[in-house]
Order: C-alpha cells, then structure tokens, then sequence
C-alpha cells in the first residue's frame, strides 16, 4: 500500500504550468531515485528460461507468451508521470513497472496459489487450470521457484489484511530489498520540489 | 507496448482523486448536459460581454463562411446560383436542423468537385443522411464523397455500407451512391425528428439567433467606437471582460475560503487557508510573470538574476581563456619535447649504424659455427652445424641485399640477390638430406675463406718443389765448372712444331696461348705436354749457358791487369747541388719527418 499525500498532484500541474524547468528537474531526480531500483529488478530476471521448453517456440497456436530474458529485463521500467485513477480513486505519483508478459508471469507465478491452481482439464474456468496433468501448476511454479523465490514487498504494519499484490519475484523483491529507502527518497523529493518551486515564485 | 497489469506495479506516494465510478458518473452527466448548456449559453447570449463577443464571433464566422461560397461559385462561374444555394442551405438547415456552418462548407466541397449545382444539392442531401446514420459531421461526409465522386472511394469504407474493398473497387460512384441511399435513406430526418434534433433545433435557433444579434451588435458597436471604429470598441469589449474575469476569479477563491472555514476545526481551517492563499498568490506572480514575458519575479530580482548571470558566463569565459593558454602552452612543449626527441633519434640512427647489432651478432654466429664445424665428431653434427653456417650465410646475405636496396644501389643488390638465392638453393638441398658429404664438404669449402698458410698447402707446395728438383735432376747438363763443356746453342724439341698455314707460316712471332691452341688442336694433348717438356728443357739449359758465361767473365776480369793492379775507378755522377742547398734538402726532409711522421717514425717523433 503506498503512501498516501495530499496535494501533490496539484502541485506537479502548478510546477509544470508554472516553472516548466523546475518540473524537469524533479522528473530527473525522481529518475534518478528510481533507477537503482529497475536495475537491480532486472538483475533479478534469469538469463535463461526458467524452463527448459519455455523459451522456444511454440509448435502449436497457443497463446502462453515465450520466454525471453531480454524482453522481460527491457520491460522492467519506472514512470515519473502520475498514474491513471484506479478503482478505488488513488492516482501514483511515481511507479515501478514490469509489463512483459513473460516477465510478469516469471514476477507473480505463484503469489495466489503457491502450489498452483487446481487443474480440471480444458472444461476449467478462469480460476482453474485446463491441463490435463492435475500437478502442471504446480511444477511450473517449483521450476520457476528454483530461480527466485516470491518476496513479499509489503512493508504495512499494525492490524488490517495485507494485500497479495506487494509480493513478487524482480520488482517486488528489489522494492523489498530496498528497505523503504527510495520510498522516502521519493517524498522528499516532492516535498523538496514544493520548497523550490514557492522559493521560485517568492511565497514566504 | 505491452498494457499495463495493474497487479503488477509499485505505487509510490499515491493520491486520492476520487472513484472512478464516480468520475465515470460524471462525465456521463456533463455529457448529457452539454447540449443543454449551449442552448443555455446561446439564450443567455444577452446577458454578457463575454456571450456578446461569441455572437459577433459567430456572425464574422458565418459571414465570411457565406462569402466564401459565393466566391467560389462566382469562380465556378455559378453565380447566377448564389441566391438559390442561399435559399437551399437555410432550408435544410431549418428542414434537418444542421447549422449552416457545416452546410455551407460541405456544399463547398460537392460544388466544387463536381460543378455541377443540381448534382450538389442532391450528393449534400445524401451526405446529411449518411452524416445522421454514422455520426460522423456532414463535413467530412461530404469531403468523402466529392473524393468518391473523383474516383477515390477508400474514404467510403469506414461508414459500414456493407461494402468491401475488393467491391468498392469494382463499383463505379452511382452504384456506390445507390448502396449509400439504400442504407441511409431518410436517416437525417429521422434524426431531426427524435428529442436529439429537437434540442439541436433550439441550438440552431440560438446560434441563428447569436449570428443575428452579432450582426446587429457590430453594428451597434462599429457606432460606439466613434472616430476609431470597431478595433477601439472591440479593445473596450477586451478590457471589461477581462474586470469580469477577475472579478469572477475573486469570487470563486472567496467561496472556496467559505468553503475551508465551513469544514469544522476552526485551527485546521486556518492552516488550510494560508495554504490556499499562497498557492493562488503563486499563481498570481507566475500569471504576472507570464504576462511579463517571462522575466524576473521583480526589477530587483531580475537584475540580481541577470547580474548573476553576467557574472557567471564572464567566469566561464576566463576559463575557457585560462584553459585555451594552458592548453598552447602544452602544444608549445610537445612540439619542443618532440625536436628533442627527433634530434635523440638521428643521433641513436649514426649510432646504430656504427654499432650495426645484428651485423656483429651474425659474424659472431659465423665464427662460432666455424669453430664448431672443427670440433664435430659425428657426420650429423656436421650436417647440422652446416645448415646452421648456410642459414647464418642467408641471414647476412638479407642483411647486405637490405643495404643495398636501401642504398639504391642496382648492382649491388642484383649481386646480393645472386649471392642470396644460390645460398638458399645451398640450404634446400642441406635442408633435403639429398647431399652426400662429400658434398657438403666442397660446399663448405666454397663458404669458408682460403687460408694461404696452411699445412695441406705446405705439403702441396715442398711436393711440387720435389718433382721440379726431380726434373731438374734427369736434364744432361754441362757442369758450371767445366770451361771445355760443350754448349748447345740450340735446343730442339722431340716433336717440332710445324707452320700452318693457320698461322700464316710464321711460328716464332706466335704468342704461348696461340701456340696452346694450335698445337691442341693440331697434334693433341700427348704432343703438347712433350712439346712443354722440351721448351722447359731448353729454357733450363740457355739459364745454365748464361751462368755459364757470367763465370767465364768473371774469371777473364780477375785474370785481366786491371783487377791485378788495384787501380781505382771514380765514377763521374755529375753535380747534385749547391752544398748549401744540399743542407737545406736535408734539414727541410729532417723537419718534413718530424712534422708529418713516416713510415719509420711518428710525427713529433725526432
């Protein structure tokens, strides 16, 4: 669950209408924040597929993406542009992104159901696995598992549920291994930003 | 581009906006009310400057709009048509409620495409149905039919006709005309039936409405701006809108500071207001910066700013000087460093060439092969230190064809490669093992220098000097010592040679290799080496005659009276010189030797 403030949304389109460079300048140093931690999440992508059939081609039409370790490293990336609202009406400030089909499954296989979903065969629902092989989840998750373990990234603390989507094995586990550090560097930098850019305008 | 999975992702420091729903909410409702809001904003036309500018813009619009179609008519040469197409554009505005702003600029499109009056009115009718069926604006409608008409029909495809595109390339513009009509027919009607061309009526109403109070307002203006006419009233217009504009600002922050103060904790509500009041009072400098042109926040702090500026670039400026020196300074020193080091380099190139490495290297190799080649015990070593010795004899061969050719020397270098290539041939065939060694001995014996004093020579020479004494030993000589010996006078040889007529019959004015020659020829090698022998013998025997004479002189001397009687006999060698320049010749020889040195004595030696 990230932090949540209050107004700096309407900071960021102050600074943007009103002192375009200062914008750039906290863009950068958000960048700057945030790069550390993409590199080390695509350190985290193994060179080879995870299985040894999951990087080749795929004989058939189906539609399971194929591995490939540079396309998942590539599709790890940062934005510095706030986020679209979500469901519940929170926009991100700044955001760690995986979007690689390969690599987001490499990321999450497993942070549900650790033993894999249950398989019925090619009758199954959505939430149910349609292999024929009842232990094909689970297998998969084992194989993947042996490159790197899920860590849980949520750093919430006191009573309340916490949410199965922190949890991950490159973004998740750099965020985790980060210790909150950038999470605060972050903030400050905003709250920095708001410094200059009412310095820049001459409010006391 | 893969999307964005939203589970995937780490939000950092994220704001609440507000639902989605909600948002989604809204929109809908801003969407249902917009077209309420123009009607709203078309009858409240009077009730502001603002609302009075949109009329007057909406009427400078239409104008212009109209004359552009007359024009083009005019051009078309359609003039007569002008009052019609007038009369036909307000119809169908009225008839399918689409304002004449769009109908002027799509019959525009068809007029002019096709050229045809009649024909345009009829394809705008069609573009009104196919506009009110696709909700796309009979603008572009119309645009896509005046290219169908030319015989671009790809613009047709996106309506949904029910065409494909192989079909539509098929079909010629009335055929895709009567697919257009089959599909969309009556469907602008229909549209200006339902509530939506209801309401779209009361827009066009008030925009008509809007257009005719412009009309009416330039009028009106054009006489309040007096003597500066409608520029002047349209800056007055400016000016009261912009009071307005502040005044409506003013008021909204004022309801927003109600709206913090109404909120409960009376602290938090002070706070909050502070706040709010420095952000619209940085909105406020950056709104007046903005209109500044972007410069300083004040005078004092823009010349502080530009001060600042001076200074920095004026220090950037002596550090590129202070670099640019420093950097010639290093240029000048490099340029020095490398005259010395060039100097160095001519002198270790003289000094390379007296002390030539690998020439006293090679020689070396050579004497200590020579010297090896003495002590070999076995005929492998020999062989081994003899391919050794040719290699050494190549390399030194390479080295003096490299002088040569660096010297430019043609001859020498011809030479050196004669010289090269045969010691090569001398090494492919050691290097072949296909040499007896007997062989290798006589090439080994052309390699290595002749030495004069050495003991197979020695023994060479006393045996040749024995076999001379041996001959001289079988001659019939007359004893030196025997005053009644008989003297030949002439010799003769066993076999004497004959004139030919080759020589011209002259035998004794022959030379010795003319006589070889003949006497090769004429009488073959046995009779010539008699011949030798014979002519050696009597050469032998006139040397005996001559010593024999020379002691029968000495004897009639000795037994003469002039040895007897002592006599003296001065002998006459004339005047050599002066006594005194006699002494000078011999002091200048005594000083020339001991200024100059000779061959006895150094110079400075006497």
């Amino acid at each position: 669950m990230p932090v949540e403030v209050k107004g700096a949304l309407e900071l960021r389109k102050a600074i943007k209408k009103f002192s375009p460079d200062l914008a750039k300048e906290t863009r950068k140093e958000l960048a700057n924040l945030l790069a550390p931690i993409v590199k080390n999440a695509r350190g985290f992508i193994p060179a080879e597929a995870p299985l040894s059939g999951w990087g080749k081609a795929a004989t058939t039409t189906g539609r399971f993406p194929i591995w490939d370790s540079k396309a998942a490293k590539s599709g790890i990336g940062y934005k510095t542009s706030p986020s679209r609202p979500n469901n519940k009406g929170f926009r991100a400030l700044a955001r760690i992104t995986n979007v690689s089909a390969a690599g987001t499954i490499y990321e999450t296989a497993g942070r549900i159901n650790p033993n894999g979903r249950e398989q019925v065969g090619r009758l199954g629902s959505k939430k149910e696995g349609r292999s024929s092989n009842p232990q094909a989840g689970k297998q998969f998750i084992d194989a993947i598992n042996s490159d790197g373990l899920i860590v849980d990234a949520n750093n919430q603390t006191g009573a309340g549920k916490r949410s199965p989507k922190m949890k991950g094995r490159a973004i998740f586990r750099a965020w985790a291994n980060d210790g909150g550090k950038t999470n605060a560097a972050v903030l400050k930098a905003i709250e920095n930003s708001k410094v200059k850019f009412y310095d820049a305008l001459g409010v006391k | 581009m893969a999307a964005l999975d939203p589970s995937v992702v780490i939000n950092i420091a994220a704001e609440y906006t507000g639902k989605k729903a909600f948002t989604q909410a809204d929109k809908a409702t801003q969407q249902l009310s917009k077209s309420v809001k123009n009607l709203a904003k078309g009858f409240g036309l009077i009730f502001g400057v603002q609302a009075a500018k949109q009329a007057v813009r909406a009427f400078a619009a239409d104008d212009k709009a109209a004359r552009t179609l007359s024009k083009t008519l005019d051009n078309l040469g359609l003039a007569f048509a002008d009052p019609a197409t007038k009369v036909f554009i307000a119809d169908l505005e009225r008839q399918y409620a689409v304002l004449d702003d769009q109908l002027r600029p799509a019959f525009q499109k068809l007029i002019t495409t096709t050229g045809d009056f009649n024909k345009s009115q009829d394809l705008l009718k069609t573009a009104l149905d196919l506009s009110a069926m696709s909700g796309i604006d009979v603008v572009t409608v119309a645009g896509d039919l005046s290219r169908a008409y030319a015989g671009n029909t790809r613009g047709i495809l996106k309506y949904g006709l029910g065409i494909t595109k192989a079909e539509l390339a098929t079909m010629d513009f009335d055929e895709i005309l009567t697919r257009v009509a089959k599909v969309s027919s009556g469907q602008a009607q229909l549209a200006a039936d339902s509530l939506s061309g209801s309401i779209a009526q009361l827009s066009l109403a008030s925009a008509n409405a809007a257009e005719s109070l412009g009309k009416d307002l330039i009028q009106a203006l054009t006489t309040l701006g007096g003597t500066g006419g409608l520029p002047k009233t349209l800056g007055l217009i400016e000016s009261v809108a912009s009071a307005i504009g502040d005044a409506i600002v003013g008021l909204s922050r004022l309801i927003q500071l109600v709206i913090i103060f109404g909120s409960g904790n009376p602290l938090e509500s002070i706070k909050d207001a502070a706040a709010f009041r420095k952000l619209f009072e940085a909105e406020d400098a950056a709104q007046r910066m903005a209109e500044k042109g972007g410069g300083g926040f004040s005078s004092y702090n823009a010349k502080k700013a530009a001060d600042a500026l001076a200074l920095k670039s004026a220090k950037a400026l002596a550090a590129e000087a202070k670099k640019a020196a420093a950097a010639e300074l290093a240029k000048t020193k490099a340029k020095k460093d490398q005259a010395a080091l060039d100097k160095a380099a001519l002198a270790l190139a003289k000094g390379v060439d007296v002390f030539d490495m690998d020439k006293i290297q090679l020689n070396a190799a050579i004497l200590s092969s020579t010297q090896a080649l003495g002590k070999a015990t076995s005929q492998t070593q020999l062989l081994s230190i003899a391919n050794d010795l040719v290699r050494l004899t190549i390399k030194r061969d390479m080295l003096v064809l490299e002088d040569a050719i660096a010297a430019k020397d043609a001859e020498g270098a011809t030479a050196a490669a004669k010289k090269l290539n045969t010691d090569i041939a001398i090494l492919g065939t050691l290097s072949g093992q296909s040499l007896k060694l007997a062989n290798i001995k006589t090439i080994l014996e052309s390699i290595l220098p002749k030495s004069l004093i050495d003991l197979a020579n020695l023994d060479a020479a006393i045996a040749k000097i024995i076999e001379m004494n041996r001959l001289q030993g079988t001659k019939t000589l007359v004893p030196a010592n025997t005053p009644n010996a008989v003297i030949p006078t002439v010799i003769t040889p066993t076999v004497t040679p004959t004139a030919t007529a080759a020589t011209g019959g002259k035998l004794g004015t022959i030379t010795q290799a003319e006589t070889t020659i003949l006497l090769q020829t004429a009488l073959g090698t046995d009779a010539l080496f008699e011949y030798w022998e014979a002519a050696t013998a009597a050469a032998n025997a006139a040397a005996d005659l001559l010593d024999y004479q020379n002691a029968q002189n000495e004897a009639a001397f000795k037994a003469s009276s002039l040895f007897n009687a002592g006599a003296t006999v001065n002998i006459s060698a004339g005047v050599i010189a002066s006594p005194d320049e006699f002494a000078r010749m011999v002091q200048k020889a005594v000083q020339n030797a001991n200024r100059f040195g000779n061959n006895l004595d150094y110079a400075g030696g006497l």
